[in-house]
This record gives structure tokens, sequence and C-alpha cells, in this order.
């Protein structure tokens, strides 16, 4: 269970999140919605411990870990996966070596290169990305939808239990989105983890059918409902909550 | 993987395809046909000279994990000929890099990259001087020379380009940074520890400097 309670976020000294209050229980499904600008990605952003994000008071816990006091390596490991709106490349660090290294870092044993590369073909197959790609450095030279199909190699290799979608939609054309909204669903079928959308469109959440929705206004979330909000805000747009 | 030993001041090599080994202070090595370095063994200081002549070509590829704390490396081109390097450069102590790269014919190309990444307390210098001989043509040069320190080791990059021809293509540029904080987030945020994931920034890059 994810829980943000009373959690106030600084970037450079100025207060983007106040007040904000947040629960996800295992394997639910949640959007968080708004406007550009508002500070949607700043959410997932402060779980992750990203550089120049003060928690500058509030709790937040994940399975009764006290997350906010811990590290972005030992987040991760905890089993919280985070795929950015734009997910950077890094020249000459292929993905094989990478996910070597993460899975190593999480298991006591030593990762065995056969199994590890039979599995990585597998999902390879199953998300359809060539299997070149493993050996290609990470988002190096890839459309932003294959960069999308790379972040989500590395989450069925990395098996999160709880999954942050900074706006998964950005730069993806209608296909490319039903792909890697449909792979996460099935991820969600086998493991019921717990996923966080962050996006301010209505169209992923009709393919991700999201439990609960809520509205982010003033650093805090102002309204909550289930899948019928966000048609309401397809149609009648944010200015209605932002009078 | 073959390997050549150059222990005399002068020496002849014609397409050879191995690791060098220099054993003398001050080497010259001529070079004819089609020549392939893929890596330089040498301990100390070292004065070492390749003269390419006219209608050869040379690739060097050089890795140095510890290189040797000073080197004076030239490079003379003659007509014709190709030249080709890349050094990928991890430097834990000083290290002192002298690189003259001298165009001397025409129609002749050398491009040079550098990749260096400094560990711990090192202290990294190195010197290019490009020289593009009066009067030749039709000559191309490029030089890239880039760095990743920390702010406890240092790297200072000093290129120099002299162009005496007005028939050459020539080119030189240098950048040194910090580790690009986004990069380390990110490994992070896939459950490396921050010492693995820079390491395997640095890799990455000097990974990058070569073929």
């Amino acid at each position: 269970m994810l829980e943000i309670k009373n959690v106030n976020v600084n970037i450079e000294g100025k207060t983007i999140i106040e007040d904000f209050n947040l629960t996800i229980e295992d394997g639910e499904i949640h959007a968080l919605m708004g406007p550009n600008g508002v500070g949607k990605s700043t959410i997932c952003k402060t779980i992750m411990k990203s550089p120049g994000y003060e928690i500058t008071s509030g709790v937040i816990k994940w399975n009764n870990n006290e997350i906010h006091k811990l590290d972005t390596t030992t987040i991760s490991r905890l089993g919280i996966y985070y795929i950015s709106q734009n997910p950077i490349a890094i020249e000459g660090v292929t993905n094989a070596e990478m996910l070597r290294l993460a899975l190593n870092a999480r298991s006591k044993e030593k990762i065995d290169i056969f199994t590890f590369n039979k599995k990585c073909n597998e999902i390879c197959t199953k998300i359809d990305l060539p299997k070149s790609f493993l050996h290609r450095a990470i988002n190096d030279g890839m459309s932003g939808g294959e960069r999308k199909k790379n972040e989500l190699l590395h989450l069925w290799m990395l098996e999160p239990k709880l999954i942050l979608l900074d706006e998964l939609d950005s730069g993806l054309d209608v296909d490319a989105l039903k792909i890697v909204a449909n792979s996460i669903m099935e991820y969600y079928k086998e493991r019921k983890p717990s996923i966080l959308i962050i996006t301010h469109h209505n169209q992923i959440l009709e393919m991700m059918k999201p439990d609960f929705v809520h509205i982010l206004k003033n650093g805090h979330i102002i309204k909550s409902g289930d899948n019928r909000l966000a048609k309401e805000i397809e149609n009648d747009g944010f200015s209605q909550f932002y009078e | 993987m073959n390997r050549i030993l150059i222990d005399e001041y002068e020496k002849k090599l014609i397409g050879i395809k191995g690791i060098i080994e220099i054993t003398q202070e001050d080497s010259h090595i001529h070079l004819d046909g089609n020549n392939q370095i893929l890596g330089i063994i040498m301990n100390e200081f070292r004065k070492l000279t390749f003269d390419i002549e006219s209608d050869a070509n040379l690739k060097m590829n050089v890795f140095w994990d510890t290189p040797p704390k000073e080197l004076d490396l030239s490079i003379n081109i003659q007509n014709n000929a190709k030249f080709q390097s890349h050094f990928n450069i991890a430097v834990k102590n000083d290290f002192h890099f002298n690189y003259q790269n001298n165009l001397l014919g025409n129609d002749s190309i050398s491009k040079t990259t550098i990749h260096v990444v400094t560990e711990e307390n090192a202290t990294c210098k190195i010197r290019t001087t490009g020289y593009i001989k009066k009067d030749t043509t039709n000559n191309e040069f490029l030089e890239e020379l880039k760095g990743i320190t920390s702010n406890i080791s240092s790297i200072t990059f000093l290129p120099d380009l002299i162009v005496d021809s007005d028939s050459v293509v020539a080119n030189h540029n240098a950048s040194i940074k910090y580790i690009d904080e986004e990069e380390l987030f990110y490994l992070k945020s896939k459950g490396l520890d921050e010492k693995k994931a820079k390491k395997l920034i640095k890799t990455g890059f000097l990974r990058q400097g070569g073929e």
C-alpha cells in the first residue's frame, strides 16, 4: 500500500505540492489529472526522491516503509518503478548490462547469464521489441514509442509492485499508446501491482480503466471519483474545477 | 591478439594489426600499408612518433585504464594517407599527454577522438597540437576531446590548431563535464547504487570514444 500523508514539496524554494494526501491500496489503479503545470509529475518524482524535489513535511509510506527518508536506489529495490514522460538516453550503456546489474542488486545470488538471456528474449517477444535492443545503448537513437517500449522491457524484467506512469501517453501516437498500455495491463493481470497514472488525457484511461480518478489543484487533490470523472473532464475540460 | 614488440629506436612496420609494446623511452615507427593498432603497452614516460607514409593508413584504438604517467605522441602524415585514432583513458593518478598531429602532405585525413575520465584525486592534462603544413592541399583534420571529471579530480584540455594552408577542412572541439545528474537518477531508479551507476556511466562514456 502507498500512503502519502500531508506532504509538502518544494522545488528551488517554491512550494509546488501542499498538504497532499493519497492512499493506493494493493492492486488499485489510480489516475491523477490536471492541466499542465499544476504539479502532477512532481508527485512521481517526489516518491522517487528525484534530486531537487524537497519534501518539507509529511510522510510517504510504501508497505509501512517510510520511503520519504530513503534514497532512490532503496526505493526502487522496494519494488517501485517509474516511467518518466521522456525517458533519457545513456550513451554506451546497454540495456542488458544495466538490467543484469539491477537484478543482481535485488537478488542474494548472482543471476545466471543463460536464465537472464532467456527471460530477456521471452519478454522482447512478448512486447514485440527487437532482441537487438538488449544490446543497444539505453534509449539511444530510439523514437518516443521505442523508448517507452524499452522502459516496458525494464518493467517486465524488474517486476515492480508499484508502477508510476508519468504522462505515458506523451509523444506516442494512438497505436503506440495502445501497445504500451496493453502491455502494462497484461503485466497488471499477471502480477496485480498498484499503478499511479499521471495524465491530462482521457484516452489512456479508457485503455487502463483506473479504479479512482483524482484532480490536482493548488498542490493537492480537490476532487476524486471513478472513471466517469475522467469522462467529465474530456467533455467539459478542467476549467469547471478551476474557477 | 597479435603483439608487436618495439625494442629499438627506429622501426618500419607494414600492414600490422595488433597491440604494440614499447620498451624504449623514445621510439620512431614508420608505417606503410594498412595498419591497425589495437592497443599500446608502455610504462613510465615515453616519446613516441608515428610516420604514416604516403598512401598508408593507420587506425588506432587505444584503451588505457592505467596510462603511463607522461607521454609525448607525434603523428606525421604524408600524402594521400588516412589516420584515425580513438583514445579511451581512465586516469586514476596523474597523466600528462602531449599529442602532436601533423598533416605534412596533400589529400590526407586525420581524425582523433580522446575520451577521458578521472577517478579519485587524479589530475589529467592533455595538450594537443594540430598542424596543417603550408602549401598543402585538400586535407581534412578533425579532433574531439571529451572528459568526465569530478569535484575531487581535474581535467585540463589545451587544444591548439595551427593552420598554414588555405585548402583544408579543420575542426577541433573540447568539452569537460561532471556526471549527468539525470543519468545518475535514472540508473538509481532502476535499483543501481550510486557507485555502480557512476562506474557504468563512465564505462559507457569511454566506450563511445571507440568502435
